[in-house]
């Protein structure tokens, strides 16, 4: 639902409509509380917080920081369109060096962790057939933001390169390179 | 697997775990109490901030002159404030004119007219000293009106630093090797008066007992340095970095060191 920004007051139950006002139409969509379109974004923006981390504690906290860094923005009416702003100051976050360390640090203790408890258990079966998911957590992350944004949100590309401040040429450049590597891995792993 | 095949699966596992991963509950209310707190941390920074300026500032009030302190030097640091919040009006009454030896038109004038702070010496607890070209003079500014509490008119030539210790100001003017008007002053804190020193004897003759010539053989660069390396304390510079010898100052003036 888009927030509306009208800000008519409504008018009295039973008043008759001013002279000359034009037809009532269908109503106006309600004005959404900040509360209310965050809450609303939550579901989508995890989700896509959690393709691009690859974890889900870093996913959450990368959800809470873009929301604390919007915040201000939203307050002082400099955000269009908050599910993409939202979507913006992840993928920042996420490629910022910092971020990168986090996740590198992460990865490393999940995947001990995964190698020690897969070890026994042989070539992935059919009931449990490998997630290409798990393999996007192996690519570099501006690879895995293209991939996540493109199949998972299934966005344009000119939508991506916007959103990634990037041109459409790199993100198609990405995308590829991402792909192709997901074979690689796949192909690895069946083989 | 071509192309097709591997987004397809991709896209599927992707859409797949989507639907089976839930969101936290009350993420973007956590997004906001960190906002809330980030945003409480610099306002207590900011307040910390102030507070500091403010007790400094309030330090610096209570050291006055006759605080029973021992003598030493103490400076008031310059500020950017190049403005006066001095109401409109004369600028001085006759009276007060007459005793600084300011001509009674300039006194006429109102002090955003008749002052441009282009030096000042910081604040002392009497007020702030700022040498003021347009009309070639220092002058000192009420600490809370701005109001002019005493002028000196610089008929020598315009001073170029300041420098206020325990019991005075000193101020001057060194252009080595550019002309005439190299000066020392120095005006008493407690008293008020002006004295001074000329270095150029072609500079127009000055009110007597209020300047002399300098002694015979000495060079302002004894005294004040341009540079920041040289030795001495800072002053406040109106251009080139300004060091004096305090001392040799005050023996100048037949003073003991501090």
């Amino acid at each position: 639902v888009e927030p509306s920004t009208d800000t008519v007051p409504p008018r009295a139950p039973g008043a008759a409509a001013p002279a000359g006002a034009p037809a009532p139409g269908p109503p106006p969509a309600p004005v959404l509380s900040e509360d209310d379109q965050l809450r609303d974004l939550l579901p989508d923006l995890f989700a896509f917080a959690a393709a691009v981390a690859g974890d889900r504690r870093l996913a959450e906290d990368l959800v809470i920081e873009a929301t604390a860094r919007t915040l201000p923005h939203l307050r002082r009416g400099r955000v269009d369109d908050l599910g993409l702003y939202l979507r913006r100051a992840i993928v920042n976050e996420m490629t910022s060096w910092g971020r990168r360390r986090q996740l590198e640090r992460r990865q490393a203790h999940h995947g001990r962790a995964v190698a020690a408890r897969d070890e026994p258990a042989g070539a992935p079966g059919v009931d449990d057939r490998l997630l290409l998911t798990d393999l996007l957590r192996r690519l570099p992350v501006r690879q895995r933001t293209v991939l996540a944004l493109r199949f998972l949100e299934d966005r344009p590309v000119e939508e991506v390169a916007d959103l990634m401040g990037t041109s459409t040429g790199t993100v198609k450049a990405q995308t590829s390179r991402g792909l192709d590597r997901l074979r690689t891995l796949v192909e690895d792993l069946d083989g | 697997m071509d192309d097709t095949a591997l987004v397809d699966r991709l896209r599927s596992d992707l859409h797949a775990e989507r639907a089976a991963t839930r969101a936290p509950d009350g993420l973007h209310v956590a997004g906001h109490r960190r906002w809330q707190r980030r945003r409480a941390r610099r306002l207590r920074a900011g307040g910390a901030l102030a507070l500091v300026l403010v007790v400094g500032g309030a330090g610096l009030a209570a050291a006055r002159v006759d605080d029973g302190e021992p003598l030493r030097t103490r400076r008031w640091g310059a500020s950017a404030v190049t403005t006066t919040t001095a109401p409109e009006g004369p600028s001085q009454t006759p009276e007060d004119a007459a005793r600084d030896g300011v001509d009674p038109e300039v006194a006429a004038l109102p002090v955003s007219e008749r002052v441009h702070v282009d030096v000042w010496s910081g604040a002392p607890p009497e007020g702030r000293y700022v040498i003021s070209e347009v009309h070639s003079e220092v002058v000192l500014l009420d600490s809370v009106t701005d109001a002019i509490a005493r002028a000196y008119p610089m008929d020598v030539a315009t001073p170029t630093w300041l420098h206020v210790t325990s019991e005075e100001v000193f101020g001057g003017r060194i252009d080595p090797g550019v002309g005439p008007g190299d000066h020392v002053f120095r005006i008493d804190r407690r008293t008020g008066v002006l004295t001074g020193f000329l270095f150029d004897a072609d500079s127009p003759t000055p009110p007597a007992g209020t300047w002399r010539p300098a002694p015979d053989g000495m060079g302002v660069d004894q005294l004040v340095t341009v540079g920041v390396d040289g030795p001495g304390e800072r002053a406040v510079p109106w251009g080139d970095e300004i060091r004096v010898d305090v001392d040799a100052l005050r023996s100048l003036f037949g003073l003991p060191p501090y």
